[in-house]
């Protein structure tokens, strides 16, 4: 299997930059193309990686192999972070409107030139959920590291909360560059999905995850929420996705 | 059987012709429409919902020659298209206003 490092969170600049340089002297190829999180660029971002370690940058700790999906675990306090647990906060409540109805809300985490994380809030979309055309736009030298939104309901829609993922959510994860991570809040539950092996991820058929959900949602019984749940660990199977819930 | 007889084949649509049996309507402005102008059973649409029961989305596959095309209408959610069993009354979809039909130019 394949193994994934992630640099520890807060960046260290100069290490940043160390590895940059290295990079892009070694590989004038590039001419300063980014890495993308592609198979393609997997020797690329190994070798950035190595770099960086070099010049004194540190990665979190070996993560375990991935438990079955179902029970909260904890997640990487990389990408879930205490600024990015305010932000879900803040989104869930601008969810509700004074009148009653809702719209989700979102935004994205995004890693800076100078290595700091970023939350930049989404635009909510005219139908209730947001176009991926609707997250912000990254600036010269800024990486995605993931995507977040709400899964908010009204009272007319049954109030639910403690929804998980679309098969709309994922396809789209699959499918789009959004990032290693994506969070939905629902309340009094976040689910996350991450790229925990991102080759085979890349290889992974986004539609038949859609329609996986699909068929799993309907064959399922219980309330939404659990029928849900049920439908995200269906569909993510042998994706390279992982599936997690921890609390808000 | 061919996995695709059901998919309903739909030439390119000449905009300048009128009269054309597969013309566009002049202003889109239900699902339904779009639904009869490809031809399309109710049997064969995909429904994306986000959050899962909110219907934001029917799409469905025509043939254009020899390719698949998948067809995806996004349409403007209200509360008549939430769903806690994920089942949508078709009277309603066919009501609901189309926001964006993509891609556009199979349209």
């Amino acid at each position: 299997m394949l193994a994934v490092r992630h640099a520890k969170l807060p960046l260290n600049p100069d290490a940043v930059k160390a590895a940059d340089e290295a990079l892009y002297k070694n590989h004038p190829e590039l001419d300063g193309r980014k890495l993308t999180m592609g198979p393609e660029d997997g020797a690329l971002r190994k070798e950035w990686m190595d770099s960086y370690l070099a010049a004194g940058g540190a990665v979190d700790s070996p993560k375990p192999p991935s438990p079955p999906p179902g029970p909260t675990t904890p997640c990487p306090p990389s990408t879930y972070d205490k600024q990015l647990k305010e932000a879900m906060k803040q989104a869930w409540k601008d969810s509700f409107k004074p009148d009653g109805t809702v719209t989700e809300q979102g935004g994205s985490i995004i890693r800076t030139k100078d290595g700091k994380v970023e939350i930049r809030r989404a635009s909510p979309g005219a139908s209730g959920s947001i176009p991926l055309s609707n997250y912000p736009k990254l600036g010269d030298g800024e990486q995605l590291i993931g995507t977040f939104h709400t899964h908010p309901y009204s009272k007319d829609e049954g109030g639910y909360t403690g929804v998980s993922f679309s098969g709309g959510d994922i396809r789209n994860f699959l499918k789009e560059e959004q990032g290693d991570a994506k969070y939905v809040m629902a309340g009094d539950k976040v689910f996350v999905l991450t790229k925990d092996d991102p080759a085979r991820a890349a290889k992974a058929d986004p539609q038949a995850a859609l329609d996986t959900w699909n068929d799993t949602y309907s064959k399922s019984s219980g309330s939404l929420p659990d029928r849900a749940d049920a439908a995200t660990k269906a569909a993510v199977k042998d994706t390279g996705l992982g599936y997690k819930t921890i609390d808000p | 059987m061919n996995p695709h007889d059901d998919i309903p084949s739909v030439p390119p649509i000449s905009r300048e012709v009128s009269g054309h049996s597969q013309e566009r309507p002049a202003a889109v402005k239900t699902v339904g429409q779009v639904l009869d102008h490809f031809k399309v059973d109710p049997k064969n649409l995909v429904f994306v919902d986000d959050p899962p029961g909110k219907l934001q989305a029917v799409e469905f596959k025509v043939k254009r020659k020899e390719k698949i095309l998948r067809i995806e209408v996004q349409l403007k959610y209200t509360l008549e298209l939430f769903s806690a069993e994920r089942k949508w009354d078709m009277k309603v979809v066919r009501r609901a206003t189309v926001l964006k039909v993509d891609p556009p130019d199979a349209w």
